[in-house]
This record gives structure tokens, C-alpha cells and sequence, in this order.
């Protein structure tokens, strides 16, 4: 391939990461607030959320799903769960999962600190110890195949597929949310449903055994593929379904009615739409209506090298999630 | 004898035991904004959440009352609200006719962020400094709405903090005031002891039929409400049954008439003891009763939780005693001691003195930490999905 190489973390399990951040993960909205400040305390990215509690059965156990692979996500290098204590997605239980997948995860519980005063210390401590030790993460260069990119498209677009080819061609890996039944030129060879990568052997979109062959130098086993994610919903929610299946940067084509977002965790490159909306609020987007899938790419290989992007620069809002019920 | 009360009269009648001043995002992506101009402005609060102006018409209305009720609420002076474009004006509209002051911009009107940012701190200053003006002044008790809420319940809820509250909600109740019990999801299996309670049978059925509602809600999505209730924190504190929580969360409402019921976050017309119909996730049912109109929040834990609102002061009333020394930086009374023998009267006295105190100007726990949970509870969170 003709991309030039950049300089990338790597992560215990082969795969690259473009950023190395410490996770705060608050298990429930009612520990967000104690996340944000250790967060804010330690140098790390906290996830600000308002789900966790009184949620039944597969709902649930999507949010469950979705914290998951969100911390698992390459670009994480450490998470502290932050729980309450009495939440439906039990904190203590949701660390224990993540660790399970070979996370480096640490935990406190505001129930079980002495209340929030007790578990922003305590978790401050923990924070800080994650973040050293996220200094000695290995660094070295990649290359454009061992990328995971997710696209964000409100519609699946000319633009959008001939973005998709040309990662293909790069060797990198795609992820699709699904916007609409009709995917047209974005079609995929794959299928994955919301959250799921990872958790299952041999998930579409899961590239950790194909980067642990690429480490042991058989590139060739890391065949460029397009996964469609399903049940990831519009927007926002895509965000988190593109992060949670592992993708390093996310490319985003929001409709002309809906403003561009950030990721905590993922560097996100938007590009804009020629709609009133869009034009006026043209400085939140890094890319116009008239770029083609070589600029888009070109942003793409910068951010992956350390630039950031126009969401970087803003901050991320609130994490959008899918939602199969109502809360009780 | 219930202490003197002191607020702020605001234009639409009602009274105000705060005098924030609000910046409200009407749409997700505001939030940052609205988030960095309440950075630059001391006595502003905000909130963030996931809205994006797109769901179903039942969860449109519902968000534009949670929208409506925290923009001309009695505690916000003055409300700057920060819409995507245009179209979310409608919500200005809705305030102004309360003769609030609220003021609209939208990021594609200030042409992106940097330019909203700006703009917002400069209006919210503006406000800010309009808020100074007035002053508190000797209020009825008739202006109060209490919010009951209990959150974390362990097997003491029901006979310690909940009844002991629900003489306090009885008393304010007996002086003129409001006051909110929610939390559909854990009324079930009390309803008929509610029902009997009702001042006419309309408002009996209206009960009945808000329950039967929730149930057939729940069993339409295939859910069993048992899966959901008591949560886990619930079950590691003793209770056993959603109908264990049920009758000692009602207890809350105390042993008086029953006055209403409305709907979610639904203003409330007529004073006395009210039903609201909220799920029991202690966030969504704050923002509920707050948006209504609840200038203060009453809520028990038996298992200890940090949360607020961002308009309201929350006071958190202990179940057990062990619970008050393990976590008493995030509460702020002990009605363990109930245990100990403290009549129920007594304790129910405490905290009506301390919602009191509380209303006129004695910060909460939540409020010194600066706890300000938000979030929106919507009925159809698959749409448009739930269509196919």
C-alpha cells in the first residue's frame, strides 16, 4: 500500500491504538458526577450517560454490552469503573467482565468508599496509578491495514461508499452502522449486531486475532472487510455502536438536519453536508460537502497519526445509547 | 407549629426556594455549549442529555414538558435556552407565556459554538444579575410542592424513613401544601390501599388505571416487572418482593387523602397529596416531579445514594443508622433511630423542620457537592425502530 506508516500504541493483545486513554466508565448515571471529577482529577476521559438503573432484561444487558466494548475498545488503555453500589448494570460485575477480556481495569464503588467524597479519593488513587502506568505503553509504527474505521451515515451516500472502498483498499477494516434498510453501495460482507464484537468467537469486526497473526507477521490473515452493525440506531447511538465494536476513528456523515458529535474515546472526523444547518455551523466540521474519499482518508491517516480532530478540539457531549425499553 | 417560610414570588404565582439561573440545551449537541458558558458564569447550572429532537410523538410531548417545566420553573430567576436551529423555539414560546424570563438562541443562528458560547454567558450574566433583585420574601405554605422520593430502599425503608416522611408529607398536606408520590413501578401491589384514599372515585380509577396502564406497558414489551424490581441494591438490603418495596415506598404519602393523579412531569393544579405517574428510576422520577414543579425533593435510601437535582435542593433521609455513619458526607438525616426507639412523630418532625430549613436556604448535601443528575425518560426509546 502507498499509506505511510505512523506511529501507533500497541496494545497486549496486538491491536493499534491512535489514542491511549484512561477510561472513567460510571456504571450508572448516578455515579457520573464522582467519574467526571476523578476523571477530571487524573488526567482520563470520563463517559457522561444517563443509563444503569431499572432497566429489564435485554436492555439491560445492551447497556451492559455497550459499556463493555466501549472500554475494550483499542484506543483504551486502562478503565476505573465507577458504581454506585445498588444499580441494575452492576459496576463491580461490569469490571469483572471487562478485565475478563484482558482490559487493565481497576474499580470503586461509592456505596462501598464511604460515600462520593470517600470514592472520588479512592478512585483518584486508582486513576492515578492507571495513568503511569499508561506511560509505558509500547509505541511504535503501524501501518493503515491494522486500522478499524467506523462510518456514521444518517444515509448511505456515494461519498460514504467510495470512503469505505478506499479503506478496503488501505487493508483497514470497516465498520458500518446501519442507518436503514437500504445500505445500497454500502453493503457489507459481514453482519454484527450492536455491542457484540468481542464477546463472541470470531464477531465480525473483532480484529484482535487477525492483529495478533498480523504480529506474528502474516498480514495477509487480515482479509479487509465491511461489517455492517445492526440495532445501532441514528447518530449519536452509532458513535457508541462504532466504538464498542472496536474502531479506532470514526468518520461521520450526519444528515443535514442533525449537528456533528464527538466520542470520548475515538477521534471523530466529520464531514458536512451542503444543508442550512450544516453551513452554519461549518467550523464544528473538518471536512465540506465538496471533499472526496482521498481528502476524507488523507484526515483520516492524520488523526490517526496524533492530530486532532475538529471534535477532539470541542469535547464530546453525552453518550447517546440504544435503548430496547422503557426505564422502570 | 410549622416554621415560617421564606421565597421568591415569581410572575406566574408560584414561589421560588432558589434563584438559579438555568441555561438548558434543547438539543444534544448544545450541551457542550451550554455547558462551557455555565463555566464562565457563577450562578448558572445546567444540564446535558441525549435528545435529538427525533422520536415519538408521545416522547415529543414528554420531552417538551420536562423542557417546559425546568424553563419557567419556580426556583430558575431566568433561563437561557440553547436549541440546534430554529425549530426549537417552540419551548422559548411555552416559557415566555408563563411571563418567565427566558431568552432562545440556537448554535446554527450564532453560527457554531465559540459564537454560542458567548452569546449565552453574555444573556445568562444578564440574568444573573436581574436575579439579585429580588429578594425573599414571607411565603404560604400553600406554595409548597414536596417531591417524595426513595431510591436504594433496603428492608428499614417501610418502617423507618418512609413513614416517618409520610408524617411530614401528612402535615404539609394538612397546611395547604403539595406533595408528589411517584415511582409507578413501586406503587404496584399498593395501588388498593392508595385507591381507598381517594377524595372522589374518579380520582380512585384514574389511580387504578395509571397501575394497569405501567403492567400492560411492561407485559406488551414481554418484560416481567420482577426482573426489574427490587433492583440488586434492594435485594442486598433485605427486600424480597416488588409488593415488599410497593407498600413501603407508598408509605412516603403518609395516611392522608388522596387529592390526584396526573401524568409524568404533568403541572400540578390543585394543592394536597398527588400520584404521579413516573418509573422508578430515581433520576427520571426527580426530573418528573421537578419539572412539575417540586421545589424541593424529600428522599429516603436505605443503601446510600449521592444524586441531586439541578434546580431543587434533595434532601436524603437515611433508613438505618449505620447507613448515616458509613455515608453521612451524602446525607443529610437519620431516621434509623426509629430503631432506637425515636417515635416516628418525632422523626417525622425532624425532617419537616429540615425541608423547611432546606427551602429557606440551608444547602443540602447534594447541593454541596453539586450533584445535578438530569435525564429523559421517554415511553418509546426504539422509535423510529419499533415501526418495522
Amino acid at each position: 500500500m502507498g499509506d505511510p506508516a505512523f506511529q501507533a500504541w500497541r496494545r497486549p493483545d496486538g491491536r493499534i491504538a491512535v489514542r491511549n486513554h484512561l477510561l472513567v466508565l460510571p456504571s450508572v448515571l448516578c455515579a457520573a458526577l464522582v467519574a467526571q471529577d476523578v476523571a477530571a482529577a487524573v488526567g482520563g476521559v470520563a463517559i457522561a450517560h444517563q443509563h444503569g438503573c431499572s432497566q429489564v432484561g435485554d436492555d439491560g444487558q445492551q447497556t451492559a454490552h455497550a459499556f463493555e466494548g466501549i472500554a475494550c475498545a483499542p484506543n483504551v488503555g486502562a478503565v476505573l469503573v465507577v458504581s454506585l453500589g445498588c444499580e441494575t448494570v452492576q459496576g463491580r460485575a461490569l469490571a469483572d467482565r471487562i478485565a475478563a477480556r484482558g482490559q487493565r481495569t481497576e474499580f470503586v464503588g461509592i456505596q462501598d468508599a464511604g460515600g462520593s467524597d470517600g470514592a472520588r479519593t479512592a478512585g483518584a488513587t486508582l486513576g492515578q496509578t492507571l495513568r503511569t502506568e499508561l506511560e509505558t505503553t509500547p509505541r511504535g509504527a503501524a501501518s493503515a491495514a491494522e486500522l478499524v474505521i467506523g462510518l456514521e451515515v444518517s444515509r448511505p451516500t456515494p461519498l460514504a461508499a467510495a470512503l469505505a472502498d478506499r479503506a478496503r483498499a488501505a487493508g483497514a477494516a470497516v465498520l458500518v452502522g446501519e442507518a436503514s434498510s437500504e445500505m445500497g453501495e454500502l453493503a457489507g460482507d459481514r453482519v454484527a449486531a450492536f455491542a457484540d464484537s468481542g464477546r463472541r468467537d470470531g464477531t465480525p469486526g473483532d480484529r484482535s486475532a487477525a492483529a495478533s497473526d498480523q504480529a506474528a507477521g502474516d498480514r495477509s490473515a487480515a482479509p479487509a472487510h465491511t461489517t455492517i452493525l445492526t440495532g445501532a440506531g441514528h447518530g449519536a447511538q452509532q458513535h457508541a455502536a462504532l466504538a464498542a465494536d472496536g474502531a479506532h476513528i470514526i468518520v461521520s456523515f450526519p444528515d443535514g438536519a442533525q449537528p456533528p458529535a464527538g466520542f470520548p474515546t475515538c477521534p471523530v472526523v466529520a464531514v458536512r453536508t451542503a444543508s442550512r444547518v450544516h453551513d452554519a455551523l461549518a467550523d464544528e466540521f473538518d471536512l465540506g460537502p465538496d471533499t472526496t474519499a482521498d481528502r476524507i482518508w488523507q484526515r483520516v491517516l492524520e488523526a490517526a497519526a496524533g492530530a486532532a480532530t475538529t471534535a477532539e478540539s470541542l469535547g464530546a457531549g453525552p453518550l447517546a445509547l440504544p435503548r430496547l425499553a422503557m426505564t422502570l | 407549629m410549622i416554621d415560617p417560610l421564606f421565597g421568591y414570588p415569581r410572575p406566574d404565582g408560584r414561589w421560588g426556594f432558589r434563584n438559579h439561573v438555568l441555561i438548558l440545551p434543547l438539543h444534544t449537541a448544545a450541551c457542550t455549549a451550554a455547558a462551557r458558558a455555565t463555566a464562565l458564569v457563577p450562578g448558572t447550572v445546567t444540564v446535558a442529555h441525549d435528545w435529538t429532537g427525533e422520536g415519538h410523538p408521545a416522547d415529543h410531548e414528554r420531552v417538551h414538558r420536562i423542557f417546559t417545566g425546568f424553563a419557567t420553573h419556580p426556583n430558575v430567576a431566568g433561563t437561557v435556552l440553547v436549541g440546534l436551529d430554529q425549530a426549537d423555539e417552540a419551548i422559548a414560546a411555552a416559557a415566555a407565556a408563563h411571563g418567565h424570563p427566558a431568552e432562545f438562541l440556537s448554535l446554527a443562528g450564532c453560527g457554531g459554538s465559540a459564537a454560542t458560547v458567548e452569546a449565552t454567558a453574555t444573556i445568562a450574566r444578564r440574568l444573573v444579575a436581574a436575579s439579585t433583585q429580588t429578594k425573599r420574601q414571607r411565603a404560604p405554605l400553600s406554595a409548597l410542592c414536596l417531591g417524595l422520593e426513595c431510591g436504594g430502599s433496603d428492608a428499614l425503608s417501610g418502617i423507618t424513613a418512609n413513614p416517618a416522611l409520610g408524617v411530614a408529607s401528612d402535615r404539609l398536606v394538612a397546611a395547604g401544601a403539595t406533595t408528589i408520590l411517584a415511582e409507578t413501578s413501586e406503587l404496584i401491589g399498593a395501588e388498593h390501599l392508595l385507591a381507598a384514599r381517594a377524595v372522589s372515585p374518579d380520582v380512585a380509577a384514574a389511580l387504578l388505571a395509571t397501575i394497569a396502564r405501567f403492567e400492560d406497558a411492561a407485559s406488551a414489551l414481554g418484560l416481567d416487572l420482577r426482573n426489574g424490581q427490587p433492583v440488586p441494591g434492594n435485594i442486598a438490603g433485605g427486600l424480597t418482593t416488588i409488593e415488599e418495596k410497593s407498600l413501603g415506598a407508598a408509605k412516603k404519602g403518609g395516611n392522608g387523602p388522596l387529592h390526584g393523579v396526573v401524568d409524568y412531569a404533568e403541572p400540578i393544579r390543585t394543592p394536597g397529596l398527588t400520584v404521579m405517574d413516573t418509573p422508578g428510576n430515581d433520576i427520571e422520577q426527580m426530573v418528573g416531579m421537578v419539572a412539575a414543579g417540586a421545589q424541593v425533593v424529600a428522599f429516603t435510601t436505605g443503601r446510600g445514594t449521592p444524586t441531586g437535582s439541578p434546580i431543587a435542593p434533595c434532601l436524603k433521609i437515611a433508613t438505618n443508622t449505620d447507613l448515616y455513619a458509613r455515608l453521612g458526607g451524602d446525607l443529610d438525616l437519620d431516621a434509623g433511630t426509629v430503631l432506637a426507639g425515636e417515635p416516628l412523630d418525632d422523626v417525622g418532625e425532624r425532617i419537616l423542620d429540615a425541608v423547611i430549613d432546606t427551602l429557606n436556604g440551608s444547602p443540602t448535601a447534594a447541593e454541596r457537592h453539586g450533584n445535578r443528575e438530569f435525564a429523559l425518560s421517554r415511553l418509546h426509546p426504539r422509535w423510529p425502530q419499533e415501526q418495522a
